[in-house]
């Protein structure tokens, strides 16, 4: 089994298109960094005052009455928090590596590692196809079983890869051009109670890119199952990048409906039931886990009955 | 038989939907001979060998690889076997080595000595760590069959081996397939539709056609088959008189074939032509010479495969 992960990984690895994609993700990074390092705003001495200044004002965007529902809601979270950071003196910092990096993950490279992982994902069965190697791949004395196992750890360790690589590239960058201070600087959120709460920064970066991997895992999940059933590595990739972008869309277009909720994509994000409230009214971690680990059973088994049982086709 | 096979079909079939691609398959290859499976496109070939690799299922049928079934046995068969399906589909991104390394890591109890020994075999030892996307086709058959050759299997199966070489490196497979055989007892299938390289290269031959086994003979005997009735060429002053001087004297009828300006041709069996040639003289007609055309195997395989119509 080593022998055969091994196998992938270097033909993963020895691939210039996994490299491109790395350079490409730390790319970015260096970009973002250096966008947010030259428009910093800078803080001012008198924070508290300065604060309950645009407080003031925002109290009046949300007491207008024309303002939309959801923006009203938005104000008024940014309200909390800043009565909140008052109120606990909890002082607006400047960006720190740390802060740098969960931006990062947040804002852009969050949906672009699920975008790099699918396309490796949808092309490591199917890529064996339409090139033909799949042939010495099922003529050696090994299951199919154990081949397509190797393969999706392969490509579990590629994302795991490039998390870490995407991890420390926006710490080295932002401890290079933001410093490495503010280790407890405190990050806010409203829990699902309405209440503030905070919690440590660079503690949220780790949890952030924990629930983030849960959502990459799926995205795999689901281009290396179109891509062994239909065994087209475009068909798998364009599939599982469309469903990265539209499937929260498509649970907030469909919240009307009951069964919205089983739909996978309103289940993804785990940290909706930590620091935030959840998508769709009702659904509790429990139900989100249950759904995910369903999915997950069905879409792998689904991979692993028709890799196994089905020709290699007569071309 | 007292020694086992190496290779046994037994009523080995695929049907897709209602078309039946082969068609009740039974044969038996011994160790160390060089089996030519022979047939126009589409007869069946690849789909017989996909299926004797495990890469098909077979709709009915079984086929055992040195007694292990594979189907039921598969690591155990397939460790047996080394092939190359249809063209040698390699890594184009990897170097030769590394190729020969991925399918070294893949079959247990291979040591790396081993991958430097068939590329030495199969004389890669100048490029074998250059891409293989800078290998010319002749160069990826020698990868290709290197990767064959790597875990010592007893039985070697090769689709369209000759593809893309040239006539020297045919020559050389050719001598490597034999001497494989002959001194490793290794048991060899070539499929091909090229029929003189099967005369050369094969002990026996199976001929199919539409899925169906329609002979399996040793290639000698094959070549007798055709002997039987054969094109004979008379030379003579005025083709005219000599056939109609023989349709009035020669008791047994013959079939003519062509007729130009210096000759005859008829096809005839061995024991008729000292009659014509004794019927020529006597009739006082000047015979120049006479030349018989033994059929080739490719006229036999012709005759036998319906003309290479695909059904």
């Amino acid at each position: 089994m080593l022998n055969l992960i091994q196998n992938e990984n270097m033909k993963i690895y020895r691939r210039m298109r996994s490299w491109i994609l790395v350079i490409i993700m730390v790319g970015i990074v260096i970009l973002t960094g250096t966008l947010m390092k030259t428009h910093q705003a800078p803080i001012p001495a008198n924070w508290k005052s300065s604060l309950t200044i645009s407080d003031q004002s925002l109290k009046n965007a949300v007491t207008s009455p024309n303002m939309p529902a959801r923006v009203k809601s938005t104000l008024e979270l940014t309200l909390k928090k800043n009565e909140y950071a008052i109120a606990h003196n909890i002082a607006p910092s400047a960006t720190t590596a740390w802060g740098f990096a969960t931006t990062i993950e947040q804002r852009a490279i969050g949906v672009l590692i699920s975008v790099f992982v699918a396309i490796v994902a949808g092309d490591i069965v199917a890529g064996e196809f339409s090139t033909g190697t799949i042939k010495l791949l099922l003529t050696r004395p090994q299951s199919r079983g154990r081949i397509l196992l190797s393969k999706y750890i392969a490509t579990l360790l590629f994302s795991l890869f490039l998390i870490a690589v995407t991890m420390v590239a926006s710490l080295v960058v932002g401890g290079i051009l933001f410093g490495f201070g503010g280790v407890d600087q405190p990050y806010l959120y409203q829990a699902a109670s309405g209440a503030i709460q905070q919690v440590n920064m660079v503690a949220y970066l780790f949890i952030n890119y924990g629930y983030n991997s849960i959502t990459m895992i799926m995205i795999a999940t689901i281009a290396f199952m179109i891509s062994t059933i239909f065994r087209s590595s475009a068909v798998a990739i364009a599939i599982s990048i469309l469903s990265l972008f539209i499937g929260n869309t498509l649970v907030f277009v469909l919240s009307s409906y009951s069964w919205d909720r089983y739909i996978l994509f309103a289940n993804t994000d785990l940290s909706q039931y930590q620091f935030g409230t959840p998508v769709l009214s009702g659904m509790t971690l429990g139900f989100s886990i249950t759904m995910l680990v369903l999915y997950f059973v069905v879409m792998n088994a689904l991979s692993w009955y028709l890799f196994r049982k089905r020709d290699v086709s007569l071309t | 038989m007292a020694e086992q096979a190496a290779v046994t079909l037994q009523n080995v079939t695929k049907r897709i939907g209602a078309k039946t691609l082969v068609d009740n398959l039974s044969f038996e290859i011994p160790a160390g001979e060089v089996f030519g499976f022979l047939g126009p496109n589409g007869a069946g070939k690849t789909t017989t060998i996909r299926m004797m690799v495990g890469l098909i299922s077979m709709t009915q049928g079984k086929v055992l690889i040195k007694g292990h079934d594979v189907v039921r046995e598969h690591r155990a068969a397939l460790s047996q076997i080394g092939c190359i399906v249809e063209n040698p589909e390699l890594y184009k991104f990897l170097t030769g080595y590394q190729n020969l390394l991925h399918m070294a890591r893949m079959t247990p109890g291979t040591p790396r000595a081993r991958i430097d020994a068939v590329v030495e075999m199969v004389g890669l030892q100048k490029r074998i760590h250059e891409k293989v996307k800078t290998y010319s086709l002749g160069m990826r058959q020698r990868l290709g069959l290197a990767q064959a050759l790597l875990h010592r299997p007893s039985v070697l199966i090769l689709d369209e081996p000759t593809n893309g070489l040239d006539p020297a490196g045919i020559r050389e497979l050719r001598d490597m397939l034999r001497r494989l055989a002959r001194e490793e007892g290794m048991s060899v299938i070539v499929s091909s539709h090229l029929l003189s390289e099967m005369e050369l290269m094969c002990d026996r031959v199976a001929v199919i056609a539409q899925g169906k086994l329609i002979h399996v003979e040793r290639v000698q005997d094959l070549m007798a088959i055709g002997n039987e009735a054969q094109a004979t060429i008379f030379e003579v002053a005025d083709p005219g008189a000599a056939l109609s001087h023989l349709r009035e004297h020669l008791s047994e009828t013959f079939e003519m074939v062509t007729e130009s300006a210096k000759a005859i041709r008829l096809t005839l069996t061995r024991d008729q032509i000292p009659q014509v040639i004794e019927t020529l003289v006597l009739g006082k007609i000047p015979l120049y010479g006479v030349q018989t055309q033994g059929k080739t195997l490719e006229d036999t395989f012709l005759q036998m495969t319906g003309d290479g119509v695909i059904a």
